[in-house]
């Protein structure tokens, strides 16, 4: 595995999603919006603005870029059905674990940039009735969450592009991708209203899920099952 | 063998529980165009993705550059080259962004990368596309840059998957030169799969035919089209009255090993090729008056025909 490769199929991906001009814009603005919404509706029925601060960084920053990845990756199925570019790629010296770096790569950048947006909106929001001179800023750890989130983050869309090849780019990986986000955040939904050991509890069963899930199916996935499979 | 720039030995492969190559064995030799000819579902996709280490066989064994495809050199892995059936190429991308990822893959720096996409979309006369997305293209022009795309890394071996298959006349003739010079000019080993008989027999030098997962026939074309360098001739008489003379004489030459006489031609079969003109002298001698001499070829779609309708 070569640092080149990742980098030469994530600027392919890029390159490829963003040609999708309509899609990506909708499936994009359509992310944003609920994203945005979500967290602000579900936030302001916290009274603190600190705790809705770092009740967002710990649950819905991930979560919107979680639904990010949902609707780029719903791109990449559409672009890997059309084109059938796959075996070609395959062929190439690249190794399976590039391929899948490299596509993940492209999603989680597609996807981390517009989550770093709705926190700005929503940490402008959360402060707007309290003006500048008592500016609410995340606790310690909040920040700690906020800059462990796009690991995880990658971690997840790993998971989902290991599911894209396994499953043959189909829309049914969706599904068992929703699976997965339902097990790993279900319970941080339920602990809203501050920080907790259980949220910590639940980043770190997140870490050991995705990245023990990715090297599992790495460790199995061959090119022969994704040949036969297309 | 020593020569060879890819050996089959025994390779078998079942998919789905049928047989798909039973005990295939060949080899291909170094700077030949070699084509492997069989109707749909007689394994020629699954040999070629053996080849290409995508698919690993369930006996046997392959090499390909002197090392299993499974388990090749990233170096070795830079020396092949490929176009698949599909052709690979991202329709919504432009020609160059196409081939500029496979370059970047097969390890080219960003001023050699630009300056050999630009000489190969030159050599295919895609040089006034390279910035049109390959969706716009017709079939000849994606095959002609599926080619480009596969020399970018100058592979010293090319496999070929249908390579003029649906392209109009014009497109057929321009990828069929473009092969043959490829292979003459820069000493390229090609590998072909194809069903176009007439491509194989213009460009390929040796050829196996496959069908049902099995070898039927291989070896070099001139000799599966003259087996043992047999020849056939026809001959027309001025004077049909001379037909029993002829009987006569050819049953007497040791070199003919088979004639017949139909209507009012005689069809000779001869041991040597080089026979021909001595039989021509032997007719004149013996004064039996020739009308028409025509040496009857046997095609490519003959041998395959005949092996292939076999049940």
């Amino acid at each position: 595995m070569r640092f080149n490769d990742i980098v030469a199929v994530a600027k392919r991906e890029l390159l490829v999603i963003t040609k999708y001009k309509f899609s990506f814009l909708f499936s994009y603005l359509v992310s944003f919006y609920v994203g945005t919404y979500l967290s602000m509706a579900y936030t302001n029925l916290i009274p603190d603005p600190q705790i809705r601060i770092d009740t967002y960084l710990t649950f819905f920053f991930l979560s919107t870029g979680i639904a990010f990845s949902w609707t780029l990756s719903t791109i990449q199925v559409l672009d890997y059905v059309r084109q059938r570019c796959m075996e070609t790629i395959l062929a190439t010296p690249l190794s399976l674990p590039s391929i899948l770096l490299g596509k993940s790569l492209a999603i989680f950048i597609l996807s981390y940039i517009p989550s770093l947006l709705c926190v700005i909106i929503v940490f402008c929001q959360a402060n707007w009735s309290l003006g500048l001179a008592a500016l609410v800023f995340p606790s310690s750890v909040g920040w700690i969450l906020f800059f462990i989130s796009p690991v995880l983050l990658f971690g997840i869309i790993c998971v989902n592009t290991l599911q894209l090849m396994y499953l043959n780019h189909s829309m049914g990986s969706l599904i068992v991708d929703f699976s997965i986000y339902l097990l790993i955040f279900r319970a941080g939904a339920h602990f809203s209203s501050a920080i907790s050991p259980t949220i910590l509890g639940n980043y770190i069963l997140g870490f050991l899920c995705v990245f023990l899930l990715s090297y599992i199916g790495l460790m199995f996935l061959r090119k022969e099952r994704i040949v036969l499979a297309l | 063998m020593k020569n060879s720039i890819i050996e089959v030995g025994n390779v078998t492969k079942v998919l789905g529980g049928r047989a798909v190559l039973s005990d295939i064995n060949f080899q291909v030799p170094k700077g030949s165009v070699f084509g492997i000819l069989g109707p749909n579902g007689s394994g020629k996709t699954t040999l070629l993705r053996i080849l290409l280490g995508l698919i690993k066989p369930d006996t046997g064994e392959v090499m390909v550059l002197g090392q299993n495809p499974l388990s090749m050199t990233r170096e070795n892995k830079n020396g092949i080259g490929f176009v698949l059936e599909d052709h690979g190429l991202n329709e919504r991308l432009t020609a160059y962004q196409n081939i500029d990822f496979f370059a970047q893959v097969y390890g080219l720096t960003k001023e050699k990368r630009r300056a050999r996409i630009l000489d190969l979309l030159d050599r295919v006369d895609l040089s006034a596309y390279i910035k049109k997305p390959v969706g716009t293209f017709s079939k000849g022009m994606k095959q002609r840059l599926s080619l480009a795309r596969a020399l970018i890394h100058e592979p010293r071996l090319l496999f070929l998957d249908e390579p003029t298959s649906n392209l109009d006349p014009e497109g057929t003739v321009y990828i069929r030169n473009l092969i043959l010079r490829l292979s003459t000019e820069e000493g390229i080993t090609i590998y072909i799969n194809s069903h176009d008989l007439d491509e194989v027999e213009r460009i390929c030098t040796r050829i196996v035919i496959m069908k049902h997962g099995n070898i039927m026939l291989q070896g070099a074309i001139a000799d599966l089209l003259r087996p043992n360098n047999q020849t056939t001739i026809e001959i027309k008489l001025e004077e049909s009255e001379a037909f029993p003379k002829l009987v006569n004489l050819l049953s007497s030459l040791s070199y003919v090993t088979h004639f017949k006489i139909e209507k009012d031609a005689a069809f000779i079969e001869l041991t040597n090729d080089s026979l021909r003109v001595t039989l021509i002298n032997t007719l004149a001698q013996n004064s039996i008056p020739i009308k028409e001499i025509t040496q009857i070829k046997n095609s490519l779609e003959d041998v395959y025909l005949s092996i292939v309708k076999e049940e």
